[in-house]
């Protein structure tokens, strides 16, 4: 099972999809903006799983401050191989789908529009994974 | 890749082309196994040899560049399809925010009419206060009357004890009760009068016309208020819109660059090609030197050709020379991406 790095600011979201993470069986570390989740990661960078080291990263993209293009770009600049999943839920007129998109471009490795079932956590992490 | 398709097919049959003409004995006259043929036969194989090499480099580098160009169009087409969705999200919030500035437009003008409006209602409460301060003073004048009215029984109380005596003194004060009770009659219906009008300021003040504009007032300043946090709010997206926009079209421009600068790695094996041929030219020119005095020898009747050989194989010796002397160009094909200046000629 992977140790993903959870990053959103939305509270209830971060709690229930660590939940459903760690029903999965997989370990997780949350960070509740894109600054604190860099910071874990550095933290933990260079790591084997074993020795905390992360298989994979959820980010949110609307966040106040660093935004999760930016996060995208800062972890890919470190890793470039490593699995990213971007989730949005739009905001006002900023829909889903285009801070989905603009997660591909800065390069993440799939893509989850809020809200989503477990089932579709789970694919999104299986495929993300299996590119690796 | 559909694109390259027709380059894998062709560059295979110039290479076979190219064997099928410099592969025939350099002379039909002599024999296949002739001593003095064996230097030229070596001399073709190595020029046929490196030219093979050369071809089959340049088709690599054709194969990757047409790669590459795909894999740069794709990069570039997903940026396009990017920037038009990001031009059609940037409108709407433009159609957002120039709406929101309309009705503020319009909420600006009620803002106007507002001083006006409380100047009035400030008339009106002035009016009340002053119909207030109206009645305060008959309020002081009843008292006074009401004080009179003490001593007056204070004193009727006295004359009533001297009754039998006075009786007089009683008239006068009857006389100057009846007066008193004549000023408060007055002044209560005085009292009565203000009142009614006090009423009347205070019911003109608070009527329907007031509370129904108390109301708008309260419902506009009430949009104001939220319109204000919706301008506020669009403007915190357009500027994380932007924000994400920017580091992901940076993003992708650096993979682009990259791209491009692969290609250009590429581009390079070209001039890696032209300089294995230019080496060939030399040698290729003293071959036909070689077989110009073999068959000038031949047709002039002479047998003796023992040194064509040694100048033949002297001209292989001469050409694997200058060849070694020049980095393995199978090995700067094989270079990493971003590493060509390590493994590839420069010239």
């Amino acid at each position: 099972m992977a140790h993903i790095l959870l990053i959103d600011d939305d509270d209830l979201l971060r709690d229930t999809v660590q939940q459903m993470l760690e029903l999965d069986g997989h370990k997780v570390t949350e960070a509740a903006s894109g600054e604190l989740g860099l910071q874990q990661f550095a933290r933990h960078s260079g790591r084997a799983t074993s020795a905390g080291g992360f298989d994979l990263v959820i980010t949110d993209m609307l966040m106040p401050g660093t935004d999760g293009a930016r996060v995208i770009v800062e972890l890919r600049r470190g890793q470039p191989d490593l699995p990213i999943i971007a989730i949005s839920g739009g905001r006002r007129v900023l829909s889903a789908q285009f801070n989905l998109e603009t997660a591909t471009l800065a390069g993440a490795t799939c893509q989850l529009a809020k809200p989503f079932s477990r089932h579709d956590l789970q694919s999104a992490v299986h495929k993300a994974t299996a590119q690796r | 890749m559909a694109s390259s398709a027709p380059l894998q097919g062709l560059l295979p049959r110039w290479r076979q082309r190219l064997a099928d003409w410099i592969a025939p004995g350099p002379c039909p006259a002599a024999g296949k196994n002739d001593p003095a043929m064996a230097g030229l036969r070596e001399l073709d194989r190595q020029l046929l040899l490196q030219l093979g090499r050369a071809v089959g480099l340049s088709e690599t580098a054709a194969l990757s560049f047409v790669e590459r160009l795909a894999g740069l169009r794709s990069q570039s087409s997903k940026l396009v399809t990017y920037l038009g969705h990001a031009q059609t999200q940037s409108d709407a919030m433009q159609d957002g925010i120039e709406l929101n500035s309309r009705i503020i437009h319009e909420l600006s003008s009620f803002v106007q009419t507002l001083p006006a409006q409380i100047a009035q209602e400030r008339g009106h409460f002035r009016q009340l206060v002053g119909e207030v301060q109206g009645l305060s003073a008959l309020t002081d004048t009843i008292r006074g009357i009401a004080r009179q009215t003490e001593i007056l029984a204070i004193n009727a109380a006295i004359e009533a004890a001297r009754a039998g005596e006075a009786g007089k003194g009683f008239s006068v004060l009857a006389g100057e009760v009846r007066r008193l009770a004549t000023q408060s009659n007055e002044s209560a219906s005085r009292i009565n009068q203000d009142i009614s009008r006090l009423v009347a300021t205070v019911e003109q003040g608070f009527s329907g016309d007031f509370a129904a504009r108390t109301r708008h007032n309260e419902a506009e300043a009430q949009r104001l208020d939220r319109l204000t946090r919706q301008l506020d709010d669009s403007y915190v997206d357009m500027r994380q819109f932007y924000d994400m926009l920017m580091t992901a079209v940076t993003q992708h421009n650096t993979e682009l660059d990259r791209g491009i600068g692969g290609l250009l790695d590429t581009a390079q094996y070209q001039d890696v090609f032209k300089q294995i041929v230019d080496r060939l030219a030399p040698a290729m020119h003293g071959r036909n030197d070689v077989l110009a005095d073999l068959l000038s020898r031949l047709r002039a009747g002479q047998r003796d050709t023992s040194d064509i050989d040694q100048r033949a194989q002297a001209l292989a010796a001469e050409y694997l020379v200058l060849e070694a002397a020049h980095r393995d160009p199978d090995a700067a094909a094989d270079a990493a991406p971003g590493e060509p200046g390590q493994r590839i000629e420069l010239f």
